[in-house]
């Protein structure tokens, strides 16, 4: 019984947005890297016991990781706002959520990547992402929008997301992952 | 020279690189700092490209890993490709879970970037 009003309300808003029929995880607040980790581990383990296929474990665990990542790197927590993981099933899918708030200067990078990702011709996606790849260098400060790539590429273009006005010069950033969870291939 | 031996974690994969020219990464790679763990692992590839060793074999058995951390393979790859300078004969092996196509594609996508060639085994 879950009795925090934040908590059900925020269930209750992503069960009518994705249709979600059974909770495999939630997590609701503070994130660090050892959250990231006994979370993903734990996805692990849940997959596994619901007989998933081994390649949607592997890809559901690629893109939870780059998603938490996002999640712990951008977080401000001087908003008061906390930031949600969610990762749930319907019949066919997997749907991994998240939210959290971001800066404007984050905004407007995080949605300019993820137009240009999603709009990319499916064909030629592969050879897109393995390019920027190649052309990138390994830093300690970021990625430059290769984990939102990651995200995009793993899930076949499955992503929706959502922008508001959360404070002021700040924003909540949902990201809707939907992975097919009967897949063979990516 | 010694081997390079790091245990593994719950984010950061075993390394296991001997100087008989067998090379081994495995487990998982998420780590927060990519640079900070794999700069030793980098570091370790220089000294022993100098040697001029015959064969070097660079294993990769991977369960997931996160971006920085294809970036950090991709530089690897790379290296132990350039032994073929010193007349090295190299070997990169890319293993994978038969039923795993996702992990498969991994490595297909990590070879293309690094624009080396990867023997691929299922297990």
């Amino acid at each position: 019984m879950i009795e925090d009003p934040k908590i059900k309300a925020l269930l209750n808003d992503i069960g009518d947005r994705d249709k979600i029929k059974d909770y495999l995880l939630v997590i609701y607040g503070q994130f660090n890297q050892d959250i990231l980790v006994s979370a993903v581990k734990l996805i692990e383990k849940k997959l596994i016991l619901e007989k998933f296929p081994a390649n949607v474990i592997t890809k559901t665990k690629i893109i939870c990781t780059e998603m938490l990542q996002n999640i712990t790197k951008h977080k401000q927590e001087n908003t008061g706002v906390l930031p949600y993981f969610v990762v749930g099933t319907n019949d066919k899918t997997l749907n991994i959520l998240s939210g959290n708030i971001i800066t404007e200067a984050s905004k407007t990078i995080i949605e300019t990547k993820l137009n240009e990702y999603i709009k990319i011709n499916k064909n030629s996606f592969r050879s897109y992402y393995v390019e920027a790849f190649k052309n990138s260098v390994l830093s300690s400060k970021g990625n430059a929008g290769l984990g939102l790539l990651e995200i995009v590429y793993r899930s076949n273009q499955n992503v929706k997301f959502k922008m508001q006005d959360a404070a002021k010069g700040y924003f909540s950033f949902d990201l809707d992952v939907i992975v097919n969870a009967q897949a063979t291939g990516s | 020279m010694k081997d390079l031996i790091i245990p593994p974690t719950d984010e950061s994969p075993e390394v296991n690189f001997k100087t008989t020219g067998e090379l081994l990464i495995k487990g998982v790679s998420i780590p927060e700092n990519v640079s900070k763990f794999y700069s030793p692992v980098s570091e370790w590839l220089e000294g022993f490209k100098k040697n001029s060793p015959k064969t070097a074999t660079l294993t990769f058995e991977i369960e997931y890993i996160n971006t920085s951390t294809s970036r950090a393979f991709i530089d690897i790859a790379k290296k132990v490709a350039s032994f073929k300078e010193v007349g090295t004969t190299v070997k990169t092996i890319w293993r994978y879970a038969n039923d795993d196509d996702d992990n498969l594609d991994l490595g297909k996508d990590l070879e293309y970037s690094s624009k080396t060639q990867f023997v691929f085994e299922a297990i």
